[in-house]
């Protein structure tokens, strides 16, 4: 079935675990996440007649919501420490196999990162959007992208293979 | 893995894929979210807008990149700033008593126009910082959307400059403007007490103390894992993010992040002016370093004798802009009752469930 023949509730139903775990990559909080999702998901419903209507309304509702973190404000920093960044929940337990010190100090490093240069790495490595999909998303050009990440990269100290392969622009579809 | 020019390990686009992968345990529940959605669409969140919990955190500045932009003067947000504060109760003073101690302006550096550098000015902040480190900072940040005052955070932390292990409380009073309540109004009153962390930790244990008002249409005031429903107030001790001053270790005007900028080139000075009757010095943000602000451009004002931060206009130019306004207070028995957070006659306690 076509996205655009989804209601509102099969889209939410069907869709919002993959979108809850992208803004849970994208803000690195789990609180902030939800807020995000949460306004995204209520202005969206008010208008989804519209949305339903275009190719790929998930991609859109993702654009949404890469906007709206990008618009949270500054007061927000407060609650981002210089550390991992990510608001400590009790019920979270570090996962063992990912409790490496290396990952750990990389992720403490992509939180610091501002957050228009973190939100391009989260979109090129974690949801395989070429540059200039990423360009359209965050409504720039694709050479402002590509500053953005070379920044980002040389600031995590990330060594590129090469240029991004065909297959890296394929959007990962997760249910 | 290699090492890059100075020893330190260089990592591949697998290692970034990995770890932003690993963020997915993040995730929210889906089912907890499902029903405020729910909750929100059968309350009738169209025109008198959603009904959520509330974080302790901005609401959304609803910017979008591709509208066509606002342009704001400096005048507009100031005194749309003035109009925010005297809307909110008690606000007509941050406290009695509010720092005004000088520093000399470091070193004999000045540019061509007169003006000094950028990193004369920020070295002396940093000196004029350690004059104000056991004040309380009371700061306040107001969004303005489309010309109108959206939010309104009031903020006071003390100490300013809190060393490590000492006792540090914060207190924010949090005020919106909604579509379905025109006036700015008080949502939530907030303290977090604890002992300051050692630099670069990300939680603390601590206090905290909320007042949740009723009246703009929230489901409850979020902190962390905590939601105290309007009409209430909670006390609960637990693990929380760590909380800096704008001026502490963990703020964006830390010493350290202003050794930074000096290095990094991310400030440069733009003229003398006057900011509230003081006179001042306007630095324009740059977009050196790893630190500025989105969007740009920021402004900051310091006064031009003391060397503490005034204003920072952030913004201009976009649908909202955000302004930051700092004053430091002396720890007086006055001043400090600013940190207390009221309950109000009537709200009844609520325990959260663990």
């Amino acid at each position: 079935m076509a996205e655009a023949a989804l209601t509102f509730e099969e889209f939410a139903a069907a869709r919002l675990p993959a979108v809850l775990r992208f803004a849970a990559v994208l803000t690195g909080d789990r609180g902030l996440a939800e807020d995000v999702v949460q306004e995204v998901l209520l202005r969206a419903s008010r208008r989804w007649e519209t949305i339903a209507g275009l190719d790929r309304p998930e991609a859109y509702v993702r654009k949404m919501i890469v906007n709206e973190y990008l618009s949270w404000r500054r007061r927000s920093w407060r609650l981002v420490p210089s550390g991992a960044g990510t608001e400590v929940d009790e019920r979270l337990t570090p996962d063992p196999a990912a409790g490496h010190a290396e990952r750990e100090a990389l992720l403490a490093e992509l939180a610091r990162l501002p957050a228009r240069q973190r939100a391009v790495l989260v979109l090129r490595y974690y949801e395989g959007l070429s540059d200039t999909e990423i360009a359209d998303a965050l409504g720039c050009a694709a050479g402002t992208v590509r500053g953005y990440a070379s920044r980002a990269l040389a600031l995590l100290r990330v060594e590129m293979a090469g240029p991004p392969s065909p297959a890296q622009h394929v959007i990962k579809e997760k249910s | 893995m290699t090492r890059d020019g100075n020893g330190g390990p260089m990592r591949t686009e697998d290692d970034l894929r990995q770890a932003l992968a690993s963020l997915e345990r993040h995730a929210p529940s889906a089912d907890s979210v499902l029903a405020a959605l729910r909750g929100a669409t059968e309350a009738g969140a169209g025109p008198g807008g959603p009904r959520r919990i509330r974080r302790r955190r901005p609401p959304a500045a609803h910017r979008w990149w591709r509208r066509p932009r606002l342009v704001l003067s400096l005048a507009v947000a100031a005194a749309a700033v003035g109009l925010a504060i005297t809307l909110l109760p008690g606000s007509t003073s941050p406290g009695p008593g509010s720092s005004s101690g000088q520093t000399g302006l470091p070193g004999s550096a000045h540019s061509e126009a007169g003006l000094p550098t950028a990193a004369a000015v920020s070295r002396a902040m940093l000196t004029a910082f350690n004059g104000v480190s056991s004040d309380i900072e009371y700061a306040t940040e107001t969004g303005v959307t489309k010309g109108v005052t959206v939010d309104v955070y009031r903020d006071w932390s003390w100490p300013a400059q809190p060393s490590v292990g000492q006792r540090q409380v914060d207190r924010t009073v949090f005020a919106e403007r909604t579509p379905k309540v025109p006036a700015l109004t008080v949502v939530e009153d907030s303290a977090l007490a604890f002992a300051t962390p050692r630099a670069g930790a990300s939680s603390v244990l601590a206090q905290l103390t909320m007042v949740c008002f009723g009246g703009t249409g929230q489901t409850a005031c979020g902190f962390g894992p905590t939601n105290t429903p309007p009409g209430t107030w909670s006390r609960i001790s637990g693990r929380f993010a760590a909380f800096s001053s704008d001026i502490g270790a963990g703020g964006f005007l830390s010493p350290a992040s202003l050794a930074r900028g000096i290095a990094e080139g991310e400030w440069r000075v733009v003229h003398r002016t006057r900011i509230e009757g003081q006179p001042a010095i306007e630095l324009s943000e740059t977009n050196r370093g790893p630190d500025h602000i989105e969007p740009l451009p920021t402004l900051l004002w310091v006064n031009a004798r003391t060397h503490l931060p005034i204003r920072m206009v952030n913004g201009v130019g976009h649908t909202t802009v955000t302004t930051n306004e700092w004053t430091y207070l002396r720890p007086t028995p006055a001043n400090l009752k600013l940190l207390q957070v009221p309950i109000p006659p009537g709200y009844r306690r609520y325990v959260p469930k663990r």
